[in-house]
């Protein structure tokens, strides 16, 4: 009951889901914005969703150590539950904890072939086997079109989803696409962008590629107390 | 429970909660698995409620241990 309930709060609903998964196994999805704005908390967000759906969830972390992303987790959890649920919150967030795994590299020595090592060893051992994995402070450089395409590969093979954090620049101006311009030689490969634009005291959620069943994008806004999408209309 | 894998280099530093009474043994265990290679260090995180059926087995072996002491 409280998990349904929970799953009612979640930002999908928001984006117009309600049980279906925004993108298809394979696919690609990206949180574009500048430091500081609520990429990772979007994220953690959407990967909470997937939890309390008994679906796992990889986090790869190239910023953050394990502690700080799982109190990422542990702090939008609650602020999602409200401060009033008490034990039956705590025992919940405990029983869906076993559906996410932390995994951080430095940015420097990440590559696909290690991650491919450490996701074998993790479901061959029957350890986990993630539904969707987040990776948080990929470098969008000139070479990364190689990666991506052997993400692309490795998350087909395994009927997962990923979720990509990207960093834009403010003194970077958009291209014609609305996107930057050092993401557009890639962009092709996402089903789905969103950008995170602060806005006076909130931050706006735009979505910049992809499709949504009811068009209610341009009304998400981040509550930055809280880093949770609410509605316009509710703040 | 798992919590997470950091790398660290040529290491990899495995975050874990686990009951304490799950940790006997687990020294040597750690060892022979991995040909003296990994090590580990343990820290107090929090109190939880035991499951029941592991509740049941500790209040069964009390009762046992009151029994054979009468």
């Amino acid at each position: 009951m409280l998990i349904e309930e929970l799953i009612l709060r979640n930002p999908l609903r928001q984006l117009g889901f309600e049980t279906e998964e925004i993108l298809p196994v394979g696919g690609f999805g990206a949180v574009l914005a500048h430091a500081g704005v609520g990429k990772t908390a979007l994220l953690v967000q959407l990967a909470i969703n997937s939890m309390l759906r008994n679906r796992k969830v990889l986090h790869i972390s190239l910023n953050d150590p394990v502690n700080k992303v799982n109190l990422w987790y542990n702090e939008l959890f609650h602020h999602l539950a409200g401060r009033n649920g008490g034990k039956q919150i705590n025992s919940l967030w405990e029983s869906v904890l076993p559906h996410r795994f932390i995994m951080t590299f430095r940015v420097e020595s990440f590559t696909v072939p290690k991650l491919e090592e450490r996701l074998s060893d993790l479901s061959e051992q029957g350890i986990f086997s993630p539904a969707m994995m987040i990776i948080d402070g990929l470098h969008f450089d000139q070479s990364i079109r190689e990666d991506l395409n052997e993400l692309k590969k490795l998350s087909t093979r395994n009927g997962m989803r990923i979720w990509f954090t990207v960093h834009t620049h403010r003194h970077q101006l958009p291209g014609p696409d609305g996107l930057p311009v050092f993401f557009s030689p890639v962009a092709d490969l996402f089903d789905w962008v969103v950008e995170l634009q602060p806005m006076h005291a909130d931050v706006h959620i735009h979505l910049l590629r992809g499709a949504i069943p009811k068009p209610v994008d341009s009304k998400l806004i981040l509550d930055p107390s809280a880093m949770l999408i609410k509605d316009r209309d509710t703040v | 429970m798992i919590v997470g894998a950091q790398d660290e280099g040529i290491l990899t530093v495995v975050e874990a909660q686990v009951p304490l009474a799950e940790m006997f043994g687990f020294s040597t265990v750690l060892r022979s698995s991995t040909q003296g290679k990994a090590q580990f260090t343990m820290e107090f995180a929090l109190y939880r409620q035991v499951p029941q059926s592991v509740a049941d087995k500790i209040a069964e072996e009390v009762a046992q241990r009151k029994k054979n002491t009468v």
